[in-house]
């Protein structure tokens, strides 16, 4: 009877799974058997009322993949520094605040983030006159950089917990031995991070996926805007912001429905690869510690 | 005169609450083997670790009294970490860097020293492979990594990685305990080697292993001196009954 | 060698200081945005009752409060944990407990799968499926929307805290000679309660910090609530619509908005650490 309640709920949430894969596959078949690859190539956006019109992600598709690589590369550079501080520079309490602080962070909406980008960062990136460096430099200072930096601060609590977990994880006798070698901090931590490289990437690969399906940060800071970003301190769009934009037209604009279908078929798949390895990677902790007991030659 | 190897006087440590050494005074001559023995928990370890200051390391750690290495005050000089880089330590446990290979694990001491370059370092590590009566079985696969040696070797290598920065002083935390006896046997005779040219702290639970290879030592029990001297005057007696009498007054103790 | 050692040093503080500056930034980050939502929201949550009664004034006029918005995150929220504990639960129990079946090991991908979905895919199969053939978004959609997305983290919160617990328990419990899941359900899951409700306030948690998936599910009705299968809002997708207005009451709101959520998101998060800290056996 215990048994059968149990079953069902695996059951259902199979069902919930394949209902999404399922539903999606559906909905984005109609643009796939019409465009094809061009659907991923193309950068030809026009909706149409009347006849089915051309949706073609590849603007979106290349500033998804730049953000997210982005806010990566700025959430591994705090977290690995910010890990490397607390191990091997902070004092105990500075320790137990940051770790604090990070634990709150973690804790925030990501609309919190965005209000923060929007009424922040954006300003700051504007009044910087970094726009200015571009050529379609943004005139609200809402650019792809400002969508990066603070998916990237949203990232880092989560990316720093993985990395320090690691750093933790590798046992005392090397420590011991660093130091009766008499390596200073930022040599220790050449070693300690060496032996924990595993880790570093399963963070890099898990904030990526993160990064890439990440919509409502995305969506305040990013300026919406149609446009290869050669420059990141212009606006853009990224497969989320596109969708979460656009869906609104979706009852004006017969196969706009399809094609934001097929755009979230995309993310679901970079996203479940991207963090499907990261996982496995994180597995193997810290890398190529054994136990051994007494060998023999 | 020379100052000797290390001197401590009245030298306690505390972890917290729970004092691991009890005014510890002892003095090791340099050229010597000397060994320090005793049953586990009686502070041969931390005894050690004092010496080269990584007791500090634990928490809540306290240390007390004087500690002096190679004539200087390593708890109050400011010229503490020169000396200290004159001292290596070798562990218990093998513990080369796995992710490093043989030539790097070796090489780490002299590259954060700027001892030497190039070629000048590719002869430095085969010296202390040498030294460390490795380099026949890795002068192959010196960029294997270390993880991929056996017990025994590893322990070599550590060895080798310790005698790189060519240490004045050798600090051994019960070097063969891990070990079988054919590579213990190989380490003991490493041990009487290097005695010729650096002085050594073997720490050791093994009696017979004092007797072989030290010269003199010092017998602690529970965190205290019990005797220091020559080997042949601390063990007098056999080594157990030697235990099973402080054991035995410790109860007293303690009841009364 | 002298000269070599002061460049190390040099070196050293050069880490210490960049590091340093890394871990304040991350610090400084944080205490701004909340710094922010204080300074901000305050006021607005200050004005007393009217912030949690009233509903959002004219544009450009009156701040009034974003009482609809509030109901609707309770409601979602409220049917969302629901939803995803009663569904997660057992699943977690499946996963942990008839781990290796062949039923549990297409449910622990089906998990993976649930968990590695952007937020947003989930709303919009929601909406196709629900707001689409009920031709109106609604609260109920958002719900759905939330607990689909909440689901993951229950399951596998309540699948690690059963794995957690010490064999010794685990063969004492089952010695008694009931049948398996009758054990599994009177005693493990007793002796789990803290983890089960961990997972529940996770799930919660979740459900209260996510914007994308009510997006297209929950409509955008801030003026009044309509009732379960109408349009609604939430306080997320007020702060989401009304942070770019530029109107200053609707923007004062949404500051509002962002620190209520603020707080009661940390709050959650704290009660989690506390009871999961608690898992001791």
């Amino acid at each position: 009877m215990i048994y059968l309640c149990v079953a069902s709920a695996a059951i259902t949430v199979i069902a919930i799974a394949a209902a999404i894969v399922l539903t999606l596959s559906i909905e984005s078949s109609e643009i796939l058997a019409r465009e094809g690859l061009s659907f991923v190539l193309s950068s030809r956006w026009s909706p149409s009322e009347e006849d089915y019109g051309f949706y073609g992600i590849a603007l979106p598709l290349v500033s998804t993949l730049v953000v997210g690589a982005l806010a990566t590369a700025i959430a591994l550079a705090l977290s690995v520094a910010a890990v490397v501080y607390l191990h091997e520079y902070a004092p105990r309490q500075i320790r137990e605040v940051i770790s604090a602080a990070s634990f709150a962070m973690a804790a925030l909406p990501t609309v919190v983030f965005g209000m923060w980008g929007l009424s922040t960062v954006a300003p700051l990136v504007r009044e910087a006159g970094l726009s200015s460096l571009c050529a379609r430099g943004s005139p609200t200072g809402q650019s792809v950089f400002t969508a990066a930096l603070v998916v990237g601060l949203m990232l880092t609590p989560y990316a720093s917990s993985v990395v320090s977990a690691a750093y933790d994880a590798v046992p005392f006798t090397y420590i011991e031995a660093l130091h009766s070698l008499g390596a200073l901090g930022f040599e220790r931590a050449r070693v300690l991070l060496g032996m924990v490289k595993r880790s570093v990437a399963a963070a890099a690969l898990l904030s990526f996926g993160r990064a890439v399906g990440e919509t409502t940060i995305v969506a305040l800071t990013i300026g919406s805007a149609f446009n290869l970003p050669l420059c990141p301190f212009e606006p853009a769009h990224t497969i989320s912001s596109l969708i979460a934009s656009q869906y609104g037209n979706a009852f004006l604009y017969p196969g706009l429905a399809s094609a934001l279908s097929a755009a979230a078929l995309l993310l679901l798949a970079a996203s479940a690869a991207t963090t499907a390895l990261g996982t496995r990677i994180a597995g193997a902790v810290v890398t190529g510690v054994v136990r051994h007991e007494s060998e023999e030659h | 005169m020379r100052a000797p190897a290390v001197r401590t006087q009245e030298l306690s440590v505390w972890y917290g609450q729970s004092q691991a050494l009890h005014s510890v005074t002892i003095t090791v001559p340099r050229g010597a083997v000397y060994a320090v023995l005793g049953p586990s928990g009686c502070g041969k370890s931390t005894l050690l670790r004092a010496i080269n200051k990584l007791v500090l390391l634990r928490e809540g750690a306290r240390v007390e009294g004087l500690v002096e290495v190679l004539g200087v005050d390593i708890y109050r000089d400011s010229s503490a970490e020169g000396v200290l880089s004159r001292v290596s330590m070798v562990f218990q446990t093998p513990n080369p860097f796995p992710h490093l290979s043989i030539y790097d694990n070796v090489a780490i001491g002299p590259r954060l020293r700027g001892m030497a370059k190039g070629k000048e370092l590719d002869d430095l590590v085969r010296w202390a492979l040498e030294k460390a009566a490795l380099w026949d079985e890795v002068k192959d696969r010196l960029k294997s990594p270390a993880s991929s040696l056996s017990g025994g070797q590893q322990q070599r290598l550590c060895i080798a990685r310790a005698l790189a920065t060519m240490p004045e002083l050798l600090l051994m935390d019960e070097p063969t305990a891990n070990l079988d006896p054919v590579n213990a046997a190989k380490i003991e005779e490493l041990i009487k080697e290097l005695s010729r040219e650096v002085t050594i702290i073997l720490v050791t639970h093994d009696a017979e292993q004092a007797r072989r290879l030290a010269s003199t030592g010092v017998l602690l029990f529970m965190g205290r001196v019990v005797s220091e001297g020559p080997i042949s005057s601390i063990l007098s007696r056999s080594y157990s009954s030697i235990i099973q009498s402080l054991v035995a007054s410790a109860r007293r103790q303690q009841a009364a | 060698m002298r000269a070599r050692s002061i460049r190390r040093r040099l070196a050293d503080l050069a880490v210490h200081l960049l590091t340093a500056a890394s871990a304040l930034a991350i610090l400084g980050a944080a205490g701004h945005i909340l710094l922010s939502a204080l300074i901000e929201g305050l006021p607005v949550l200050l004005r007393g009752a009217s912030f949690f009664l009233e509903p959002p004034g004219p544009p450009g006029g009156d701040v009034g409060g974003v009482s609809p918005s509030l109901a609707g995150t309770l409601v979602t929220v409220a049917i969302a944990t629901l939803a995803s504990t009663a569904l997660g639960v057992p699943a977690g129990v499946m996963l942990s407990e008839a781990r290796g079946s062949p039923l549990a090991r297409v449910a622990e991908r089906a998990v993976e799968l649930i968990a590695e979905s952007p937020s947003i895919v989930v709303g919009l199969v929601v909406f196709t499926l629900l707001v689409v053939p009920m031709r109106t978004p609604s609260a109920l959609a958002a719900a759905v929307s939330l607990s689909v997305v909440a689901l993951p983290y229950v399951a596998a919160q309540v699948r690690e805290s059963l794995a957690a617990i010490p064999l010794v328990y685990r063969e004492a419990a089952f010695s008694l000679g009931l049948p398996k899941w009758k054990t599994v359900f009177l005693l493990l899951i007793p002796m789990n309660a803290r983890g089960v409700a961990t997972a529940v306030l996770l799930g919660s948690m979740r459900a209260l910090g996510e914007t994308a998936p009510v997006l297209f599910t929950a409509g955008a009705a801030f003026q009044a609530f309509y009732g379960i299968d109408k349009p609604s809002s939430t306080l997320s997708l007020l702060v989401f619509f009304f942070a770019g207005t530029p109107y200053e009451n609707w923007r004062k709101l949404a500051w509002g908005a962002v620190l209520l959520l603020a707080m009661l998101s940390t709050s959650l998060a704290f009660l989690t650490r506390r009871l999961s800290s608690g898992v001791r056996m």
